[in-house]
């Protein structure tokens, strides 16, 4: 079975090292991990991920940078992405969805979660 | 005198013996001429007794144009010796000049000791050696003109021997003795009545001056009401008035003038009784009306008659408009002081009003202090959230990545790994709760039915309830006005309380969840506190209560249990912010919450929601 590429972009470089390890150990998952947003299109691009997984709050560019980047590119405009964030209230999640974002995880996140989400932002696609 | 007074006597008893001898001697001259001279004894006898007679008569003569003699003699030396004495010992110099050399002929004791000098020294000076006002031709002049006149009377001055400087007034005449002009002096000695003179001089021109430069008039006034005279305050006051003119007192101080005496006039009085006397005028000048202090004082002559009075005059018509002002203004006050009084004594609700009011004013610096402090914590804890979230996560995932690696048998390890957990989540409740407290959450307030979110709640905490055996009784009011609230903090804030009241009674109880309509009394339910921002007394509210009958909440801490992190339950158990969150919500709908509670007997929660 094809393992399906998730792109993760977060400053947090535990935290990626983390999501990659778990996820690829389930054997389902190719994990490519970004702790800075700035070249996101050209990884996009290169890399064409099945979902990006995309932490809301980054010290140079924050999510909503990126998602509306990402909308406005013929790469990345039919990935679905999953913001990660450690605030999670209601004005976030609308700001998300107006976004196009197809899901929403709040720190700290269960590996039973994320795996859940992905799966179903995957079948959605 | 002692002797003729003893001769006299003699005398006085001899004349008749005398006057019998020279009888008898003319009777023997007689008879012997009778008896035509036969026999000469008796002739020469009789001529021997007549002369005897003669020379006796012819001795007392004598005797007494002697006496006579000597005791015009004494009188004369007695005079001389009066007149000695009066000229040595008189008070003043006198001296008699040559009028050719004006060198002294004659001179008492006190010319020499008014000018220091001995008698021998007096005696050879001249009057140019102690006479300094006039020159030696001056002094000569002078003397010239006294012998012209006869007298003279006039004031010099003379240094004495030690240099000091006597003013003499001088009495001067001529007189003539032994058939010479002489020029006789009477010295009198004025030095001390000039400087006497001097010096009242002085001091009447000090207080001259004082009492023109005193700045207020001083006019002395006669019994007929005349004025004797002003100072230059006066004379400024009443320019009109010359000194030099009889003026009348009550026409001159006056403008227009008046006829008759002013009523007040404390002058009339001085001069009546001879007393102090004190009034205040309202003295017409030139269309105003000017108010001057006036005090008489009596000016009395050596028996004690009062000749005139002092006024003493003081304007004071601007501090006299200056007091009425005040006095106004006092008057005022007093009225206002004298109704805030009555209020006060009348009403004791005023005084209970400002407690009130300084009760509210307390708790309003003590809210917003407070709203300061939930902002920090806000802002730090939204901070926290995302800096602790992130380990978090991580040490999260690291588990969820060992509970996947970790073979079934190695159970201690897997139980290790869900205390690990379990201890992240509570982590992350702590975090939670502090951004829910620290949030204020935007409403979105509804129409709501109390009664529908408070069965809600119940049903949610149902299952905890009844596993600790908890019997709820509901006493939900009918037909309860709708409140406009957000529904799902309400029901937040009902979770919270009976998830409290679950776990304050672990081993069965009773709850009471009750919900009535209520009007308002502000002595009741502390609403009086706030009234005048939510409630009033007299208005409509709907209460919640829920009580429990657990074990109930210490007197010592009930005050505290709304302050955020304050809790009494195990460190495992509860975040201490429930409370906090449930005030912060209640308030937000701009109602009340209070508690209360009794050791070991339960405690009750009373919600008011404004209708």
């Amino acid at each position: 079975m094809e393992k399906k590429k998730v792109m993760i972009i977060d400053d947090e470089e535990y935290f990626l090292a983390l999501v990659k390890i778990n996820l690829e150990s389930t054997g389902k998952y190719e994990v490519r991990t970004l702790q800075e947003a700035r070249d996101i299109l050209s990884q996009v691009e290169s890399y064409k991920p099945d979902v990006i997984l995309l932490d809301m709050l980054m010290p140079k560019m924050d999510g909503v940078q990126v998602c509306g980047m990402l909308n406005d590119s013929p790469a990345g405009k039919h990935i679905p992405i999953i913001t990660l964030s450690a605030s999670d209230t209601t004005e976030d999640r609308l700001k998300m969805d107006k976004m196009g974002v197809v899901d929403f995880l709040a720190k700290p996140i269960e590996k039973d979660e994320l795996i859940a989400k992905i799966e179903k932002a995957l079948q959605n696609r | 005198m002692k002797s003729s007074g003893s001769i006299r006597p003699f005398f006085k008893t001899a004349r008749p013996v005398i006057l019998f001898i020279l009888v008898v001697a003319l009777l023997t001259l007689l008879a012997s001429g009778m008896w035509s001279c036969h026999d000469h004894f008796w002739q020469m006898l009789a001529i021997f007794v007549a002369v005897l007679g003669i020379l006796a008569f012819w001795n007392q003569k004598l005797y007494y144009e002697i006496r006579r003699s000597k005791a015009a003699e004494a009188a004369l030396r007695d005079t001389e010796i009066r007149y000695r004495l009066l000229f040595e010992y008189s008070p003043d110099g006198i001296v008699i000049l040559d009028p050719d050399t004006a060198r002294p002929i004659e001179f008492n004791e006190t010319a020499c000791r008014q000018l220091g000098y001995s008698r021998e020294e007096f005696a050879r000076l001249s009057v140019s050696d102690f006479e300094i006002t006039e020159t030696s031709e001056e002094t000569r002049a002078r003397i010239a003109k006294v012998i012209r006149a006869g007298r003279d009377d006039f004031e010099t001055r003379h240094r004495t021997k030690q240099g000091e400087i006597r003013n003499i007034h001088v009495t001067a005449q001529t007189i003539e003795i032994m058939g010479r002009l002489v020029y006789h002096c009477v010295w009198r000695d004025i030095t001390e009545r000039k400087n006497m003179e001097q010096s009242l001089r002085g001091s009447e021109e000090k207080y001259r001056s004082i009492v023109d430069n005193i700045g207020i008039g001083v006019a002395l006034i006669s019994p007929y009401m005349e004025i004797l005279s002003i100072n230059s305050q006066m004379k400024k006051w009443n320019p009109h008035i010359d000194p030099k003119h009889t003026h009348i007192c009550y026409r001159a101080f006056n403008n227009p003038p008046r006829d008759s005496i002013c009523i007040y006039c404390p002058t009339v009085k001085t001069l009546k009784d001879g007393l102090v006397h004190e009034d205040i005028t309202e003295t017409p000048m030139n269309g105003q009306v000017f108010n001057y202090r006036i005090i008489s004082s009596p000016v009395k002559d050596e028996a004690g008659k009062v000749i005139a009075a002092i006024e003493m005059v003081e304007d004071i018509t601007e501090r006299k408009k200056a007091q009425e002002k005040i006095s106004e203004s006092l008057k005022e006050e007093i009225r206002s002081r004298q109704i805030v009084i009555s209020m006060l004594e009348d009403n004791n609700q005023v005084r209970e009003r400002l407690e009130n009011s300084l009760k509210k004013l307390q708790e309003t610096q003590a809210q917003l202090v407070n709203a300061e402090k939930m902002k920090a914590v806000g802002t730090m804890a939204s901070g926290i959230a995302h800096e602790v979230k992130n380990p978090l996560g991580i040490i999260l995932l690291g588990v969820n990545y060992f509970e996947g690696i970790l073979p079934p048998e190695q159970a201690d390890n897997r139980k290790m790994l869900q205390m690990m957990k379990e201890s992240v989540e509570r982590a992350d409740s702590i975090v939670c709760a502090l951004l829910d407290f620290s949030r204020a959450p935007a409403l979105k307030p509804e129409k709501q039915e109390i009664n529908a979110i408070i069965n809600t709640s119940l049903e949610l905490v149902q299952h905890k309830l009844k596993l600790h055996s908890v019997e709820i009784t509901c006493e939900l009011g009918k037909e309860l006005p709708k409140l406009f609230a957000d529904k799902g903090k309400i029901e937040q804030v009902f979770v919270n309380l009976l998830n409290n009241a679950a776990d304050a009674m672990p081993k069965g109880g009773k709850l009471y969840v009750r919900s009535y309509l209520s009007r308002l009394e502000a002595s009741e339910n502390k609403v009086g506190n706030r009234e005048e921002d939510f409630f009033r007394p007299g208005e409509e509210a709907i209460i919640v209560e829920v009580e429990d009958s657990g074990t109930g909440i210490d007197g010592n801490v009930i005050d505290k249990i709304f302050d955020p992190f304050f809790t009494t339950k195990n460190r495992t158990e509860g975040t201490g912010l429930g409370l906090s969150i449930i005030k912060n919500i209640i308030e937000m709908h701009k109602g009340l919450i209070s508690v209360e509670s009794k050791k070991g007997q339960g405690t009750k929660f009373t919600i008011v929601f404004k209708v």
